[in-house]
């Protein structure tokens, strides 16, 4: 532990105890008028001596004490190295925290945002494992053992096995509750058609058909463009060369997906980009993005003639991607995403001073103003 | 704290006091001095038998009428002593201590003036008041009663000490007032040349005149613990000085100042005492009025 100065100009305000220095002597000099009738008998001194004299010694020291306070304060004072280096333990949210043994005098937190002590209110889980792992490696000194606990399966890792500049206990423990994954159900289609887009309905009910359980209803309500939107309306398959109305357009900005046939268009925020093409390299289909929803524009005319992938047996997962993309694989068994070491170490941040220094500086200001205000002081001012 | 109330335990320990002339001489005809010596006077004192040898004129014929007794009237006798307070007022006498701004030298020398004037009620003396302010003497002729002491009260409490006194040109004015057996006290702080005079030319005139210095306890102690400006308020000369460094220097000067002023005082016969003005008022006048005897 080392102590320094971040801003060692701060050191100037020294020259402020000039103050009551200054305040101290010259009070000496000051004379107060006092009649005195026997002044025949007073001799004069020549000069006294000439003796640097001070009043009040201790409340100079105080004042003094205060604002070299003040000025190192200025300065910025820190202490290197001042980090706590017991070995920590972390602990995803959702485990049990008294289910394994961890080192004597460990510090246990979890591994949540801000990493807040185990004992206190158990967080909710929030941020990505691997992100908060390399959080909580470069906020520890250097040397500092680190022991991580965390589910079986994680189910939000990175592409790659995070980097860390000290190799980690990496354990697992039993999550105290299990959680059931379920596929997801397939998308529920709102279609909207006009006169010249009633045909293609039956392309989008068969795709629906397909998605559906072998006795289920297929999640499809085909209606004319003027019906209105039902809440639950997740994605719309527009089939009508006109432009949505305003309303839809909105619901599309609040986080909904539309399919435009050909000829029919919003205005984007971002230019569409292919996402699916012909044998030959020709678009079919471009998605753009409307503030939160997505807006599939097709380009092709919805019949067999202009479109023969209509009748390709995998469309209706090609309308399943478009409309619902499947996430990017994030789920691991925990034992494989072991961080790995060589990570450069963190330089850590000294101890900031100010805080305690702030708590001195008011207990000799309360000192100071108790030693000059005080009933009992010398004649002296 | 006003001056001219006496605080209670002081007047009990003035009752114990007197004050005697020097000369005790005067008083032979009166045997002890007592003041309610019955004489010859207009002021009806009592009745008393008649004895052998009073005057015959003195016999209350009409009280005889009715009681076929003799009685003599007998009338209150003046006491041959008239005590004169002087009072200097002059600038120096407001100075007050450090400690007690609010007790200045002039209010001690009024406290003792009024003891005195307690005194020579009860001893039936005659006084008389002498203020010697810098526009000229205010006097109250002497005379005797409760009457007359309100009048010397009322004269003192609206006194406000300043200015210079013009001892050589006052004390030819009310000189002549003084009888030849008064008793004449001076109450000043003596720092003034022309009032010491003043007392040696009137001591020198066959009068019996005491002294009593009013002095501060500054004066005494000198306590000042840092610079001061000391300023004289009456010749206006000011001097900066340190006050532990001129402490030592003028403690000595000022004792030896003291004395010579004593022993000049005794060569001319005034007798004197000195007064602090934190002490009780009846010190110097038991001092004063010492029976000689015991000195």
């Amino acid at each position: 532990m080392s102590p320094a100065l971040l801003f060692p100009a701060g050191l100037a305000a020294l020259a402020a105890v000039l103050i009551p220095l200054v305040i101290h002597i010259a009070r000496r000099t000051e004379s107060r008028t006092v009649n005195f009738a026997a002044l025949a008998w007073l001799e004069e001194r020549p000069k006294p001596r000439r003796r640097l004299r001070l009043d009040e010694l201790w409340l100079l020291a105080f004042r003094l004490l205060l604002l070299t306070l003040i000025a190192v304060g200025l300065a910025q004072p820190v202490l290197w190295g001042a980090a706590d280096r017991r070995p920590v333990v972390a602990v995803a949210p959702g485990l049990d925290s008294s289910s394994y043994e961890t080192a004597e005098g460990a510090r246990r937190v979890w591994l949540a945002p801000g990493f807040p002590e185990i004992g206190q209110a158990a967080p909710t889980a929030g941020g990505t494992t691997a992100s908060l792992v390399r959080q909580l490696d470069a906020e520890l000194a250097p040397g500092t053992p680190l022991e991580v606990i965390l589910p079986p399966i994680l189910n939000d890792a990175d592409a790659q096995r995070p980097i860390l500049s000290r190799p980690v206990g990496w354990r697992t423990a039993t999550p105290a509750t299990e959680t059931e994954l379920e596929a997801p159900a397939p998308p529920a289609l709102t279609v909207r058609f006009g006169p010249d887009g009633e045909a293609a309905v039956r392309y989008f009910r068969a795709a629906a058909t397909a998605w559906a359980e072998a006795d289920a209803e297929p999640g499809i309500v085909a209606e004319p463009v003027a019906a209105p939107l039902p809440r639950d309306a997740r994605h719309l398959i527009w089939l009508d060369a006109s432009t949505p109305p305003a309303q839809i357009v909105d619901w599309v900005r609040r986080g909904g997906t539309i399919m435009l046939a050909e000829g029919a268009r919003v205005p984007l925020d971002v230019a569409p980009r292919p996402v699916w093409s012909d044998a030959e390299g020709l678009p079919i289909a471009a998605l753009g993005r409307l503030d939160q929803g997505r807006v599939i524009q097709l380009d092709r005319a919805l019949t067999p003639e202009a479109m023969p992938q209509l009748l390709d047996p995998d469309f209706p997962d090609r309308l399943a991607g478009l409309l619902a993309p499947a996430p990017d694989p994030m789920r691991v068994a925990a034992t494989d995403h072991a961080p790995l070491t060589g990570a450069a170490p963190y330089e850590q941040p000294p101890l900031d001073l100010r805080p305690w220094l702030a708590l001195l500086i008011a207990l000799v200001f309360g000192a100071e103003r108790w030693l000059a205000t005080r009933r009992v002081r010398g004649p002296a001012p | 704290m006003s001056p001219l109330d006496l605080p209670p335990d002081l007047r009990t320990r003035l009752r114990r006091l007197s004050i005697t002339p020097r000369r005790a001489a005067v008083l032979a005809s009166a045997g002890q001095h007592a003041s309610r010596n019955r004489g010859g006077s207009q002021e009806f004192a009592q009745y008393r038998a008649y004895e052998r040898g009073d005057d015959l004129r003195r016999i209350d014929w009409k009280l005889y009428g009715r009681s076929d007794r003799f009685f003599v009237r007998d009338a209150e006798r003046e006491s041959p002593v008239t005590l004169w307070l002087v009072l200097d007022a002059s600038a120096s006498m407001g100075q007050a201590d450090l400690k007690t701004p609010n007790w200045s030298r002039f209010d001690a020398a009024r406290r003792l003036a009024v003891a005195l004037v307690e005194i020579a009620l009860y001893q039936g003396d005659r006084f008389g008041l002498v203020v010697e302010t810098a526009t000229g003497p205010m006097v109250v002729p002497p005379g005797g009663g409760a009457r007359q002491r309100d009048r010397v009260l009322l004269t003192l409490a609206p006194i406000q000490p300043g200015g210079v006194a013009r001892w050589d040109r006052d004390v030819g004015v009310y000189g002549e007032r003084f009888g030849p057996n008064d008793l004449i006290l001076i109450l000043s702080d003596g720092f003034d040349e022309a009032c010491v005079a003043a007392a040696e030319r009137l001591a020198m005139s066959g009068r019996d005149v005491a002294m009593i210095r009013v002095l501060t306890a500054d004066e005494r102690d000198f306590p000042f613990e840092q610079g001061y400006r000391f300023n004289d308020p009456e010749t206006g000369a000011q001097l900066v000085g340190d006050g532990p460094a001129l402490r030592r220097d003028f403690l000595v000067r000022f004792a030896q100042a003291r004395q010579a002023l004593s022993d000049r005082l005794d060569a001319h016969g005034v007798r004197h005492a000195e007064h602090f003005v934190d002490r009780p008022a009846d010190e110097p006048i038991r001092a004063l009025f010492r029976v000689e005897g015991a000195r």
